[in-house]
């Protein structure tokens, strides 16, 4: 079973992207082996989505330094530091990922997708960078699939 | 302070294991305590206004993200603002099969809590991770239980966060028998498991610091039943009051050194969450539960706010205990169906308000909502249970320091008041999910 799990809240604004993205996908042909989840703001809940699945794609909203609406692939391996300055609840999606490892209950492909946010005030609704990349977003995803199921 | 000097300086900037961001800042030199200060750093809330205008049976699911840890708790206590203002009848059984699913969250949210964020101050790790190697048993064991509340969650809610299935009036959708009675079969198995967590938190609760300060407790109470979903409010020093008279309880307000509202009632603050729940309703614990405290000499009224997290542990027990009772309930008498995605005829009339108050993993959650004759909401309020605590943890901030900085080093205070704001469990600014990060040779 191949994980979609988008992270966020759809009440700040580019935080719903993941959101938004997995209702398009849901629209979308794609193989049965392919789970679509939400997991909203659930924190140390993933571990147990991550111990569910054999590979998973995980999509949040990363602030890396990019242009709104810019993405990167990237996986939890190459990431040096979380900042500690407005980082999120759950410090730490990565934290999770390791204990999922550390317990052998993790998938065996884990591949991030992190979108540069524009705007996570309180308030429904993407900002138009963020908006704009979605067309872009959705072919690199099914790509990510085609390329993870096949 | 033994006629030793008072002198003191720490400076914990964005506490970790805490869900959200507060700081602490302690200064004292020459035997005075110049600051000494819980500062939340809390986004301002926008919840209330977000919600209005919105319409009746879209709130508990718009509310359900405040918080992900919470999410279940959110949505039962604003789908119970709507039903007390709009006067919706919701069965006996949708009753019960809300109070599995909160159960199911305070379960996973208690075992979180005592697991990944307490535990690790009590072996001197860093954080859980590390444990998975030095404490491997006992890491395995705090995750099968997490996974146990989630699943419970997910049975009841439609999913393990943000309920899918709750409407006003009860549910679009609910489990069959066999589904419960797996549920029923997997909470009896759970006994080496939650003996396992006593056991190890009996060998290391004497790490917990020996601090005393009495305060206010407050909970809900039942004369049924140990309360969380239902109940009126219970104060340890004024007694009972209804739950739509709550805003007289939490008397909300700003402090300087915070952006989070404030609360405080008979004195200058009061507790609410596990400890507060244990004071005021010890005698309707299961008798599990009852030896877990015993265990650990925990009996109201315990003014030890770093036992909340040992009164977490004694409350899991129950809830076990308790969700069993509920399942044979509803199998004895044989489940109801009912018609999917029903939803009430609901008659607005000239509107109405209403108030919903559950106990949930952190303390009292009130929300209240005001609707128009169009059923659409023109105001909302919701009080979060950390939000009545601060204030607490700043008393017991103001009387601890004192106590051990003349003996103590900066590290040892710094842990011992980190500790002191873990054991309240805090959740201060849970709304949010995107990381920060710097990658590697970039």
């Amino acid at each position: 079973m191949l994980g979609v799990v988008a992270l966020g809240n759809p009440l700040r604004r580019d935080d719903g992207l993941g959101m938004r993205l997995l209702e398009a996908l849901r629209e979308r042909d794609l193989p049965d082996d392919v789970e679509l989840y939400d997991a909203g703001t659930g924190g140390m809940r993933i571990i147990h989505k991550l111990a569910d699945v054999d590979d998973v794609i995980l999509i949040d909203v990363v602030r890396f330094g990019g242009e709104p609406g810019e993405f990167v692939w990237f996986s939890p391996d190459e990431v040096e530091s979380i900042r500690e300055e407005g980082a999120s609840h759950d410090p730490n999606l990565f934290e999770a990922i390791e204990l999922s490892r550390r317990l052998d209950e993790a998938p065996d492909r884990i591949c991030c997708l992190g979108v540069q946010p524009e705007d996570l005030s309180m308030g429904e609704g993407l900002s138009e960078p963020v908006e704009a990349a979605i067309p872009a977003l959705l072919e690199s995803i099914e790509a990510k699939i085609d390329d993870l199921a096949g | 302070m033994s006629g030793q000097q008072l002198d003191v300086d720490v400076d914990v900037e964005y506490l970790t294991r805490v869900e959200g961001h507060g700081n602490i800042v302690v200064n004292a030199e020459d035997g005075e305590l110049e600051t000494c200060e819980w500062r939340v750093v809390e986004s301002p809330r926008f919840f209330e206004s977000m919600v209005k205008g919105r319409r009746w049976d879209e709130l508990s699911l718009i509310t359900s993200r405040i918080c992900g840890i919470c999410s279940i708790s959110h949505s039962l206590a604003s789908l119970k603002a709507t039903e007390d203002a709009l006067d919706i009848f919701v069965s006996t059984q949708d009753r019960q099969l809300r109070k599995l699913a909160l159960y199911g969250e305070i379960i996973q949210s208690h075992v979180l809590h005592v697991g990944y964020l307490a535990l690790p101050d009590l072996v001197d790790s860093k954080s859980v991770v590390p444990m998975a190697e030095s404490h491997p048993d006992d890491v395995e064991t705090v995750v099968k239980l997490h996974r146990l509340g989630n699943e419970m969650t997910e049975l009841f809610a439609g999913r393990d966060v943000h309920a899918t299935s709750f409407v006003p009036g009860g549910f679009s959708q609910i489990p069959d028998e066999e589904e419960l009675e797996n549920l029923r079969e997997r909470l009896a198995g759970v006994d080496d498991d939650l003996n396992a967590v006593v056991e190890l938190l009996v060998d290391l609760a004497p790490e917990l610091p020996d601090f005393e300060r009495e305060t206010e407790y407050v909970s809900l109470t039942h004369d049924d039943e140990y309360a969380f979903y239902g109940g009126v409010i219970e104060s340890s020093d004024t007694g009972k009051m209804p739950v739509g008279d709550y805003r007289d309880l939490t008397n909300e307000y700003v402090v300087p050194q915070s952006t989070a509202k404030y609360a405080k009632h008979a004195r200058d603050a009061y507790l609410v969450g596990s400890l507060a729940r244990f004071n005021n309703n010890y005698d309707q614990l299961s008798d599990r539960a009852k030896a877990v405290a015993e265990k650990f000499d925990l009996s109201p009224q315990e003014t030890n706010p770093y036992l909340n997290t040992v009164a977490q542990v004694v409350e899991t027990a129950h809830l076990v205990d308790a969700s069993i009772e509920l399942l044979d309930e509803i199998l004895d008498r044989g489940l109801d169906e009912q018609e999917p995605h029903h939803k009430p005829d609901v008659d607005f009339g000239n509107g109405g308000r209403g108030v919903g108050a559950v106990d949930v993993p952190r303390g009292t959650l009130f929300h209240e909502y005001e609707y128009d004759e169009n059923g659409e909401c023109v105001e909302a309020n919701c009080v979060i249970p950390t939000n009545q605590n601060h204030g607490n943890i700043q008393q017991d901030m103001e009387k601890l320091v004192p106590e051990i900085a003349a003996t103590k080093s900066d590290d040892a205070v710094e842990k011992d008041l980190e500790m002191l704001v873990r054991a309240y469990d805090p959740c201060i600014s849970c709304s949010t999910h995107y990381l920060d990060v710097d990658f590697v040779n970039e």
